[in-house]
């Protein structure tokens, strides 16, 4: 056989081999697409219809996320970031998510800074995230965790520490400050085992906070 | 054709998701969002690109590299992330050894040379095509594209990767 025969033989071989599918739907992409093109993201809860949201809820929800406050609704308002197509993994069972950043987090500051009930509410929640990002430091330092737990509190420490560092005056991308919010392998027990503190009906704090209650 | 319906842009991604997918995993471990960010970028171009399909790889991997430099920044993330790697292939039950060792194969080729072939066998992009993604020669990319496959060939000696099932 000849060296362009191996090869090809080779190459049919491994064209055989079926990639990854890629899941997200023309439908999400569309909405995402409509919804960035408005400076908006899109958010759903297992039991809230995809919608868009504005700037100031977003910051309040990325905040609750942060504290773990909302961890159990949200697989999708809990990490809006640019990783729309994570999101829709974790959760693609129960909602359709399209998440976009609406606009760079330099209008998360602003919101916060912002004095309004979504002010406050985001202030409460980012001193819960703080500390929280304390105890999980020295619960990841003090014993073995798995790769899932110590991802889904590096995510959370990191975007605390960003989020701070972004109050500071540091000079971090907003992009990247979004993006850290990102989980790695997320999933509701394991985020449960870490005391994070569950709202006992996230659904209706999400309604809250996009003005439905 | 002036924009791209719902029907269209899911006719892409059934036929160019998959390809899409593993091309843009050959630079980033998210390659789900620079594919979706593509796509995005796809539904604002006015006109419609005459090649959407090639188009699409262009984008693919300019979105790819951008979001393997924001991976390259979060380092620590990133080694996390990469203990837990999802397969760069869909295996079946009795085709899990081959694609675990055909992701390993084609991890150790160089970037160019896993571009090209990813680019042409998954993504059944013709060699002038390919030349035009990666700003090289056709003479370049065929040469790699061939060399390639006979690193590959050399390090399957002696071992099987038995597809025809």
């Amino acid at each position: 056989m000849s060296n362009e025969e191996v090869n090809d033989h080779l190459a049919n071989r491994l064209k055989q081999l079926k990639p990854e599918p890629f899941l997200i739907s023309a439908e999400s992409i569309m909405a995402a697409a409509t919804a960035e093109s408005q400076g908006k993201a899109i958010i759903a809860g297992p039991n809230v219809p995809a919608q868009p949201i504005y700037g100031r809820n977003w910051i309040a929800l990325t905040a609750a996320c942060l504290s773990g406050v909302m961890v159990g609704s949200l697989a999708t308002a809990a990490w809006l970031t640019p990783g729309a197509a994570t999101a829709e993994r974790v959760q693609t069972s129960k909602s359709t998510v399209a998440p976009s950043i609406p606009k760079p987090a330099n209008q998360v500051m602003d919101a916060v800074a912002t004095p309004d009930a979504t002010k406050s509410f985001a202030d409460t929640q980012f001193k819960n995230a703080k500390a929280n990002s304390t105890k999980a430091t020295s619960e990841k330092d003090s014993r073995e965790t798995s790769h899932v737990l110590s991802s889904v509190w590096t995510s959370k420490r990191l975007a605390v520490r960003d989020l701070a560092n972004r109050d500071n005056g540091s000079s971090r991308s907003d992009q990247e400050v979004l993006s850290v919010t990102k989980p790695v392998n997320f999933s509701y027990p394991i985020v449960n085992d870490c005391a994070a503190p569950l709202t006992p009906n996230p659904d209706r704090l999400l309604r809250e906070l996009l003005g439905q209650s | 054709m002036n924009s791209i319906d719902a029907r269209r842009l899911q006719e892409l991604i059934d036929q160019h998701g998959r390809a899409l997918k593993l091309y843009a995993r050959q630079w980033c471990l998210s390659p789900e969002d620079a594919v979706q960010e593509a796509l995005i970028d796809l539904l604002r171009q006015q006109p419609v690109p005459d090649n959407l399909v090639s188009w699409l790889y262009v984008a693919v991997r300019r979105r790819a590299i951008n979001v393997a430099r924001g991976e390259t920044r979060r380092a620590t993330r990133q080694q996390h992330a990469a203990e837990q790697r999802p397969r760069w292939f869909e295996p079946t039950d009795d085709e899990l050894d081959e694609t675990i060792e055909c992701e390993r194969l084609l991890a150790n080729l160089s970037i160019l040379e896993r571009e090209i072939l990813v680019a042409k066998l998954w993504g059944e992009q013709t060699f002038a095509e390919i030349a035009t993604l990666v700003n090289q020669p056709v003479s370049t990319v065929h040469r790699k594209y061939h060399q390639a496959l006979q690193t590959l060939q050399s390090q399957l000696d002696g071992k099987t990767l038995e597809t025809n099932r």
